[in-house]
């Protein structure tokens, strides 16, 4: 894993961590966690990370043409998403 | 499946009145919000005839949970069906299924005039009641409208045909108050208002799309925030599309002691046939992140006897102006009280309310003064994690070592668990019952505290929580 890739995910953990209602500590928070399994987030908590994300990256996420789906699947789907879009 | 007589037919067609409340439904890109659209709440229906009843619903229901319906109630004559079908009226579904379809017809027939009890009046089921009046079977619809008045619900379950109402009828009564706001053609005109007229002014305001129930489609933006509070508005309404359809409301945020939050409350009454007015119960409504409908405790304690009072006589001017309209059936009018306990109405529903299988809960439990006898706290959505994988029969035993070490819980039932714990991020609505409803909230705190200890889950994401 290159620093870029640490800082980003580090990141993004600390944006999901900044959630309402996390089922599980934020220290103990890692990259496996599922957003709706593991960490109980709801559809509306989930549009506010995503929108928390859009702000923290400086990104804009389309509901209509980008595939949400696989992105929230887990932090780590959540962090690629956010990497392959600055790559875009 | 069929009844072995008596009672009622139950639709819980939740799903189908929340379709035609949000009018428009969301995409598999829109992170579902209301994809499933309440269809979660069928359990509630089983109490709603508060006994004997052929309850259709949409989703399978745990059979250890209806059998523990029928045991709170003492009757085994409470029976479920689900009609097969893709549709996505529970009324149409009914149609569309021929054996579920025969199977309600031969009950509708051994039953002398039944009562049709639903959660609101919708299109599709208004043409469910003219296909059994054109075949000859006389329904009772106690809890919904006649057919007619199909348009007084379908106006006044939208925000803007709420607030012209209230603004109308405070003209002349002085005991209604309603929040400074303005009904606007859509969001950018709501969220220049807002800023102009409220923000800059160092209010708080509620910003209200015309279409959605319990909290959802509604967002808060305080001064202290600006300007990112409306941008953050702007980037969560292009996820929802509550936002893209009909008018929306802004309104001045009424704030509890201290700027905090206000305690919000719930008058469920209905309009008989003659007209009348009577109020069924008053709660004090469990509110989830500012906004979102999460409960109810009702009975003895729940309301102050001066500010039951004030709601009870809004209420009442509320029910003769339906009436005036032509409806008849249940309603629920929602307010908020300010630092000064000054209640300000809300909303209303033109429906059965949320806490309406409480009240048949209390009811079964208490007795006819249950309002003064003891008291019910229910939250209906208690968030787990869905790697538990969870059944009703966990929570059950769960909820069984809660009640035997704890003497001051009267009674504690599941009310809602069949499909809400299928679901990724699963949750589960409970009832707990006491002498009294300090009582019952803090054994309701004990209560959850009790799960997520049993389960291994962070107890701190409770204390977050808005509480009774």
């Amino acid at each position: 894993m290159t620093h870029m890739q640490d800082d980003l995910d580090s990141r993004v953990l600390a944006e999901v961590a900044s959630m309402r209602g996390l089922l599980v500590e934020p220290e103990r928070l890692r990259l496996e966690h599922r957003l709706r399994e593991d960490l109980g987030l709801e559809s509306i908590t989930l549009i506010e990370l995503i929108v928390a994300i859009e702000d923290a990256f400086d990104i804009r996420i389309d509901p209509i043409t980008m595939n949400l789906e696989d992105a929230l699947i887990s932090v780590g789907s959540l962090a690629a998403f956010v990497r392959e879009q600055h790559r875009g | 499946m069929t009844s072995s007589g008596g009672g009622s037919l139950v639709l819980a067609n939740h799903a189908e009145y929340n379709a035609q409340c949000m009018q428009t439904r969301f995409d598999t890109n829109e992170v579902k919000v209301w994809y499933e659209g309440g269809a979660e709440l069928g359990d509630h229906a089983l109490f709603w005839a508060r006994g004997e009843a052929l309850v259709i619903v949409s989703e399978e229901i745990h059979p250890r949970l209806l059998e523990d319906v029928r045991r709170f109630f003492g009757t085994k004559a409470i029976d479920t069906v689900r009609p097969e079908g893709d549709a996505a009226s529970l009324s149409d579904r009914v149609g569309g299924d021929r054996a579920v379809s025969e199977q309600v017809r031969r009950w509708l027939r051994t039953v002398d005039r039944p009562d049709l009890l639903a959660w609101g009046l919708t299109p599709p089921l208004a043409a469910f009641l003219r296909a059994r009046a054109q075949e000859g079977v006389e329904v009772r619809t106690p809890g919904i409208p006649a057919i007619d008045a199909l348009w007084v619900v379908q106006s006044l379950d939208s925000k803007p045909g709420f607030r012209l109402l209230a603004e109308e009828l405070s003209r002349t009564h002085t005991e209604i108050h309603v929040p400074e706001g303005f009904i606007l053609p859509d969001l950018d005109v709501a969220l220049s208002a807002a800023e102009d007229h409220f923000l800059r002014a160092g209010q708080s305001v509620v910003i209200k799309a015309a279409r959605g129930t319990g909290g959802y489609s509604t967002m808060i933006a305080t001064p202290f925030e600006q300007p990112a509070a409306l941008r953050r508005i702007r980037a969560l309404a292009r996820f929802d599309n509550f936002w893209r359809v009909g008018s929306v409301v802004v309104e001045r945020f009424v704030a509890g002691p201290d700027g905090a939050t206000p305690t919000a409350y719930t008058v469920d009454a209905s309009v008989g046939a003659d007209g009348s007015v009577l109020v069924e119960c008053l709660g004090r409504m469990l509110i989830k992140a500012g906004k979102r409908y999460d409960g109810a405790v009702i009975g003895k304690g729940a309301v102050e006897p001066e500010l039951a009072t004030q709601l009870r006589q809004v209420t009442d001017v509320f029910g003769r102006a339906l009436a005036e309209r032509g409806f008849t059936g249940l309603f629920d009018v929602d307010f908020v009280v300010d630092a000064e306990g000054r209640a300000w109405v809300c909303e209303m529903n033109v429906r059965r309310a949320s806490p309406s299988h409480l009240v048949a809960i209390a009811h079964q439990a208490f007795g006819l003064s249950w309002a003064t006898d003891g008291a019910v706290f229910g939250r209906d959505y208690l968030y787990l994690r869905g790697s538990l994988q969870l059944t009703y029969d966990d929570l059950r035993r769960i909820a069984d070592d809660f009640r035997h070490q704890s003497p001051n819980t009267v009674d504690l039932l599941i009310t809602q668990a069949s499909r809400s714990l299928k679901r990724r991020s699963p949750y589960f609505g409970y009832a707990l019952l006491g002498a009294d409803s300090w009582i019952c909230a803090e054994e309701a705190a004990r209560f959850e505290k009790f799960v997520y200890s049993s389960l291994g889950l962070n107890i701190a994401v409770l204390d977050n929580r808005a509480r009774v």
